[in-house]
Formats: structure tokens, sequence, C-alpha cells
């Protein structure tokens, strides 16, 4: 512990960074399609995490007890986790921008008035979680006006729903630029479904810690890796896995914006919607897609987080991943995926040091590089400054 | 061959409480050039527009040969032979040119076909097959255009909108642009010409439109309106 730079911090700054890369493709992908900051990516992660959890427990439960010689489907019971939770992400991505983002870009009038709305539902619940949320922990005796509360809390996820179909069922727009006043209600909206997301997994699964089953998941994880390992400083499996997944992952990405037909219209997307719709390009179909592949990113990289972090989580488990994560693709420019990648490693960089020389701020030191980097270079490191209009 | 392919009638669209289109009666037959002439903000790129599907009708009807397209998405409009190269030619400007290409050819699934449009589009316009990994940004003005009207008829399209292709060029350039749009007419395709080089539009053009503040004020044959009175103290400098 006492060299500054050995080998164990490298290995945590890559495996921290390649987390982050992978959830901050997700907020970068969106951003630089429809401008919008999505604050429920967060949730998506958690949610991967659970659907995994639930898969997981399930292969316990079938396999009968039968921990001595585990069967197939508790070895692979991690494996099927992962893809079931990436296909069932992949669901929640598209239902959240056809429920909660879709209808904004349709309407043209209704969008300040949800926004007002969920201004105000923003704001009723933000008091309510942080003056009352110890209280709102399951006991034996709830008192009445917490169930009040309660009430409310499963109310606003339904309300912002039928808002939303309401849109859908009044389209009454075209798919036109976003303007300024758009982005703000979509602004609001991500931030509302965040809450909404967490409050649904809240209810559902509690709030208290939960735990992978530990014979679901397999013993070579925590064993280091032969040949990367040196006294002190170990590379675990589980963290070697992460860094595979990002290298395939992340080459996969790059592979496909590059050279695929929808990779292409991605891009012409993101460099101009309108013009991208006179080539025939479906736009919405597109932003569909490109919420489905970082949702599924999300959950790989939520998944493998967990495991890494010892298995136990809750239904705030995104929170934290998820806002670094939104600081790495703001470091690395926001609506660039390379930006993503390298955003992340520097801010699993800074995490991984401090974690050495001042566990307490571990977190400080990557949100204060942000606040640098955007001082001097507000586009961030791989961005480009955004063109003014003549 | 003189099939009615686009027909506007009694269109009205806009932009919030702003009414651009107040109305507008338009046709154009197979294998034309027709152009639409007016002055800046007359609604012109509005018009165009409100056909490709960017823009929402607030009234009156677009037809496409039978099919009612007012309504559909610019990608269904795409997909029934219409294609459209912008005003200030929209390129993507951090793609090299011959994915511009393959973006205008993005709903077609002919891979063969594709490599011979794309063939003959670097016959047609040289300078993009030598620059065609450059990217679109960095093209000049004139190629620019180039790649912008190249992009558009990749869809190969019946009919070509092209928004002012000749702003900001050099005369030189502008007369290769048009020489290339008669061309292209002359293969077969519909060309919807939406300009405010009036003289050199009406001299390309069979037909013409005239446009003032959302309304079309005048229309016949190009002959006619360029020797009109009105026309030629209005639009062409005499």
């Amino acid at each position: 512990m006492s060299d500054f730079f050995d080998l164990g911090v490298l290995y945590n700054a890559i495996t921290l960074g390649a987390i982050y890369a992978l959830i901050a493709v997700g907020y970068t992908m969106v951003y630089g399609i429809i401008k919008l900051i999505n604050f429920a990516h967060g949730e998506v992660i958690m949610l991967g995490v659970f659907f995994c959890w639930l898969v997981a427990w399930g292969a316990v439960g079938l396999s009968g007890g039968e921990v001595a010689e585990p069967g197939f489907l508790l070895q692979f019971a991690l494996p099927i986790g992962l893809i079931v939770a990436m296909l069932a992400c992949v669901l929640v991505g598209v239902v959240l921008d056809f429920a909660a983002y879709l209808p904004l870009r349709r309407m043209h009038r209704i969008p300040d008035a949800i926004s007002v709305g969920g201004l105000v539902t923003f704001s009723v619940l933000t008091i309510v979680y942080f003056v009352l949320a110890k209280d709102l922990r399951p006991t034996d005796a709830v008192p009445a006006h917490l169930w009040v509360l309660r009430v409310l809390l499963t109310i606003t996820p339904i309300v912002m729903f039928a808002t939303a179909i309401l849109g859908l069922a009044g389209k009454t727009g075209r798919p036109e630029a976003t303007v300024a006043s758009d982005r703000l209600s979509a602004l609001i909206t991500a931030i509302g479904m965040s809450l909404a997301l967490q409050t649904i997994a809240q209810l559902i699964w509690g709030s208290d810690d939960v735990y992978f089953p530990p014979e679901a998941v397999p013993g070579f994880l925590s064993d280091p890796v032969p040949g990367l390992s040196h006294g002190d400083d170990r590379l675990l499996w589980k963290e070697f896995v992460i860094w595979i997944a990002a290298v395939v992952l992340m080459l996969g990405l790059n592979f496909l914006v590059a050279y695929t037909k929808i990779g292409k219209a991605m891009r012409a997307c993101a460099l101009d919607k309108d013009t991208a719709a006179l080539m025939g390009v479906n736009v919405n179909q597109v932003i569909a897609v490109t919420f489905m592949i970082g949702s599924a990113m999300a959950a790989i990289a939520g998944i493998l987080f967990a495991i890494k972090r010892g298995g136990t989580f809750n239904f705030r488990f995104g929170y934290s991943p998820g806002i670094i994560a939104f600081a790495a693709a703001v470091l690395g420019g926001i609506g660039n995926i390379r930006g993503a990648l390298v955003g992340g490693l520097v801010i699993g960089a800074s995490q991984a040091i401090a974690q050495v020389w001042a566990p307490a701020y571990d977190l400080a030191f990557g949100f204060a590089l942000m606040i640098a980097v955007i001082l001097f270079r507000p586009w961030g490191l791989l961005g480009k400054p955004e063109a003014k209009r003549a | 061959m003189s099939e009615t392919l686009l027909k506007l009638s009694g269109v009205r669209a806009g932009y919030g409480v702003l009414e651009v289109l107040r109305g507008i009666d338009l046709e154009i037959k197979e294998g034309e050039i027709v152009t639409l002439i007016g002055a800046n903000g007359a609604g012109k790129t509005t018009t165009l527009n409100t056909i490709s599907g960017l823009v929402a009708t607030r009234g009156g009807s677009i037809h496409m040969g039978d099919a009612e397209i007012s309504g559909l998405q610019p990608s269904e409009i795409v997909a029934l032979g219409l294609s459209q190269s912008p005003e200030g030619r929209k390129l993507f400007s951090d793609m090299s040119v011959l994915e511009n290409l393959e973006m205008g050819a993005f709903l077609r699934n002919d891979k063969e076909g594709i490599a011979k449009d794309i063939a003959h589009v670097y016959e047609l316009f040289p300078i993009l097959g030598e620059r065609y990994k450059q990217m679109a940004g960095s093209l000049s003005g004139g190629e620019q255009q180039m790649c912008a009207i190249a992009r558009a008829i990749m869809a190969r399209p019946k009919l070509l909108l092209l928004d002012e292709p000749s702003l900001g060029l050099a005369p030189l350039i502008v007369k290769q642009i048009f020489e290339i749009v008669k061309r292209l007419n002359g293969e077969g395709t519909t060309i919807f010409l939406v300009e405010q080089n009036a003289q050199a539009a009406l001299r390309l053009a069979d037909r013409g439109y005239i446009m003032e503040t959302g309304e079309i004020t005048l229309s016949g044959p190009a002959s006619e309106l360029l020797a009109d009175e009105r026309v030629r103290a209005a639009y062409l400098g005499h």
C-alpha cells in the first residue's frame, strides 16, 4: 500500500474504468442523438442486476438444493441471468423511450404541461425521499400517514405512465428538431423516470440489501488470475472478466457504429435528425435501438460490478455508478463514444488512486477532475465545441 | 408520360402561431422539370419540407400518384419514391462522401444496384469519386452541393426535390450543376426545383410557379414566365 504506483492500483483503475466506460456509453449515445441526459440510465443498471439476481435464485430453487454437486443450471445460472437481464433491460430501455421520451418528441404544446407536472411531482418526491426515506422502510407497525406517502409513491409512476399514454394518444405533431424548452421537459422527465423506476424496484423488492446466492456464483471468480497476480497485487477472475467484457463490447460497438447500416444511421441522426429522415431513416426507430444498446451494456456492467462488490445490492444500486459514469461521459466529451471510454478510465483511475491516498474522498477526485476539465474544455476531452450558429 | 406525379391542393402549414403556407395548389407531371420561384421567406423551403413530411400540414392534401402522403412519416414518403436535397446541402459533415451517398440509399437493399449507382454518381460528379474517403464537411461549397444532389439521387427517386442548389455558388459551378440536373431529367427523373435564381431556373424548367408570402401568385410555362413583365420586374432585375 505504500507504493503510489503499484500494480493493484493499476488493476483497480482499469476495472473501475471499464465499468464506468460501459455505462457511460449509454449516456453518451442517447445524448448524441436526442440531446437528453437519460438520468434513468442508472436505474436500468439496477433493474438489470435484479433481473439477473432473480434468475440466479430461480436456478437455486430449481436445483433443489443440490449444492454439493451443482448441476448445469446452477453452474450456468450467472451467464443465463446475464443474458436474460440484457434482454429484459433492452425492453426496459425501449419502454422507457416509448412511454416517457417519445411523446415529448412528438408534442409541441403538451410538453410544457408535462414538464410542470413532472417538476411538481419531482419536488414532492424529493422532499419525501430526503426527509422521510428512513421511515419508509418496512416495519411491523407503519403509521397511517406513512401509508399515504407510500400510496403517493406508488401512484406517481402510474400517473407518469398515464401522462405518457395520453401524449401518445394525442399525437398531433411531427418529429421536429428538438428545441431548448423541449430539452428541459425531457430532462425533468428523465429525472422523474429515474425516481419512478427506483420506487417501483423498492416496492417490489423492498429496501433491504439482497445478495446473489453464493452457490450460483462460480468459485473461480474469486481466484486470482495466474500470471497477472504478484503477491498482494492480485487480479481476480471476476475483475478480469470485466476487462474482457469491456474490450469485447467496446470493439463490437465501434464496429457497429462505424460499419453497419444502423450504425451509420445513428451517426447521421446524431449529426442532423431532419436530414436523416429525408434519407428514409426512421428516426424514432434509431433512437429506440440506441436505448436498447445502451441498456444492454448497462445491464452487463451492472451485474459484473455487483458480483465484483460481493454480490450484495439494493434498489439504490444504480445511482452511484450511474452518476459517476455520467461524469465520465461529460469528462470525455458527451456524445462521443471514445470519449466515454477515455472518461471512464480517467475517472476510474482517479478513484483507484484516491482509494489508496484518501479513501473517504475517492469520488471527490473524479468529480473535481470533471469540473476542472469542463472549466477549460466545456466540450470534454474528446468532444468538439458545438458549432455556433451565424 | 404526362401522368400527375405530385399534386398539392390547398396545402396550409406553419410553425407555432406562424402560418407560412396559406393554401398552395401545385402539380407536377411525370418527366417534367418544374420550378418554384420566390423571394427569401416566401415559403419555398416550407413547401418542400411539407411535401417531404418534415412539416405537418394544417389543411389541404398532398397526393403522390394516387396515394395521400400528408400525414406520413418522412421515411415512408422516401420509400414512395421522393427524395430531397435540402437547402444549405445539409450533408452529414463528419461522415465521408461515400457514407453520405450510402445514407442516400438507406432504404435500398440491392447491393449491386447501389454499387452501380455509386459508380454512376462518380461519373456524373468525378470530383466525388476522387474524394470519396474525405469527410463531407471538408469539401468546397460546390462539391458539397454536388454531393447533396448525388446523395438525393442515390434513393433512385421518381421525383427529386432540389432546394436552392445554386445558393452561394460561383456562376460557372451553377451552370455545371444545372446541366447535371438536366441530364438527370433526361434519364427519367422528374425534378422539382426551388430557386431564387429565377433566370437560370426558368431557362431550365418546363413550367414554373411564382410564390409570394405563402401563396402561389403566378404559374405557367417557363418561357411565358420568362417573358412576363411582372416576373421580369420582380425577379429578373429588368
